[in-house]
């Protein structure tokens, strides 16, 4: 088939389409897969991120923001996500979690193209096509690999699951009083009405919040 | 304390609060779980199901009058859903699908209060409360226990996902031009449209596009 009677956005498209060239090897993945496209590697299945949408975008820069100040404000670590890649050489997975955090002691484990992981921390934001992957699969991964926490935050049900690590079995915490208790993040806690876009304070009024509860609570 | 100073809808609701008494053992279960009562048993532990919504009821409802008027047609097997327990006994299990279906040749697995599984089919509506037992926990258990054919259709992401079992694990059918095929009930195909209100056909008219689509 020619290309000459398709204008450079069918062309764009085409080539989306036909991405990935099947199953590789993990090596052929690290060399093939470009820089800007967010790919997961599963075993030797590719599997392709959709774009984010709006609203999953604006919790995304939210989070990070609000954790990351809170983390470098406490020197616990760093915050990364959502391009940078956690290899989990156990599983044979290379994953692209939202945001994840590692603490201090772990950096070490940080390399020039990706974490060899599991990270102290992982969060997911759900989206229409992340439905599976986010509640079943990395689900089981994050808990197969030995990520001592991971959050669902899933914008359509407006549910917020944080399950911690316990006896290699993911336990989900409940909230109190309306707050999730970080246990990876030492003091971090989030209210979960501040996922849902109505509810959700600005940075520096959430920082604030999180901090005043810390004090009341120690 | 007294309930002397309670209104009757203040009792209910406590009694459903204090609702289920810790652990039970499968014979305990069967033994204590009141008719009306929608709750799993998953290996001693039981799981109270909530009240369905009203946009889960009407597509529970429709959904059932395609599935049931097809299979009587085309005298396929039997429909079940939403009180009819399924006993899965290889994983320890009693699941509530809101609705599954038995073909012809495995009918001898009933009995006079629940259906001793795999079923053919299973389909979970999700809702609000059950996002994590439909999308993970139903999922691992259905593919352990040997279900050929799993739906999940989830009104607040609007999607629909087909899970068909081969060898031994769930692969996810692809919708061809907004069609999912089942291979468990033959030849009912579903269009993936007709789960969300907006775009939801009379029964009558999805049962002549599934009709008119099958003899193309």
């Amino acid at each position: 088939m020619s290309t000459t009677d398709r204008s450079p956005l069918d062309s764009a498209i085409l080539e989306t389409v036909t991405y990935p060239p099947g199953r590789m090897t993990e090596e052929e993945f690290v060399a093939w897969c470009p820089e800007d496209l967010r790919a997961e590697w599963i075993d030797g299945e590719v599997i392709m991120m959709s774009p984010a949408n709006t609203e999953h975008t604006r919790l995304v820069m939210w989070l990070t923001r609000v954790l990351a100040e809170f983390v470098e404000r406490h020197s616990l670590g760093e915050v990364f996500g959502p391009e940078l890649p956690v290899r989990f050489s156990s599983l044979r997975h290379r994953r692209l979690p939202d945001l994840f955090f590692v603490s201090n002691s772990r950096l070490g484990d940080l390399r020039p193209t990706h974490f060899e992981g599991p990270p102290d921390m992982a969060i997911e934001i759900v989206s229409p096509e992340s439905m599976a992957r986010d509640w079943r699969d990395k689900y089981r991964d994050y808990e197969a690999a030995g990520v001592p926490e991971y959050w669902i935050i899933d914008p359509m049900s407006q549910r917020a699951d944080l399950y911690v690590l316990t006896g290699g079995k993911y336990r989900q915490l409940v909230a109190h009083e309306g707050w999730l208790h970080s246990t990876a993040v030492s003091g971090f806690c989030l209210k979960t009405e501040w996922f849902w876009p109505a509810t959700r304070p600005k940075c520096q009024q959430a920082l604030d919040e999180i901090a005043r509860s810390a004090r009341s609570t120690s | 304390m007294s309930t002397t100073d309670r209104s009757p809808l203040d009792s209910a609701i406590l009694e459903t609060v204090t609702y289920p008494p810790g652990r039970m053992t499968e014979e305990e279960f069967v033994a204590w779980c009141p008719e009306d009562l929608r709750a799993e048993w998953v290996e001693g532990e039981v799981i109270m199901m909530s009240p369905a919504n009203t946009e889960h009821n009407e597509l529970f409802m429709w959904l059932a009058g395609v599935l049931k008027y097809y299979v009587d047609e085309h005298g396929l097997g039997q429909v079940f859903g939403p009180e009819h327990t399924v006993r899965f006994a290889s994983i320890r299990r009693r699941r509530l699908p809101d609705l599954y279906f038995v073909s012809a040749d495995r009918l001898s697995g009933l009995r006079p209060t629940y259906f001793e599984g795999p079923p053919d089919m299973a389909i979970e509506i999700v809702s609000p409360d059950s996002v994590t037992r439909d999308w993970r926990d139903k999922f691992l258990d259905y593919e352990a226990a040997g279900v050929l054919e799993y739906w999940i259709i989830d009104p607040m992401s609007q999607r629909a996902d087909l899970y068909v079992r081969t060898d031994g694990k769930f692969t996810q059918a692809v919708e061809a031009d907004g069609w999912l095929h089942s291979t468990a009930m033959k030849g009912l195909r579903l269009k993936i449209e007709w789960f969300w209100p907006a775009t939801r056909p009379r029964v009558p008219d999805a049962l002549r596009a599934i009709a008119d689509s099958g003899s193309r």
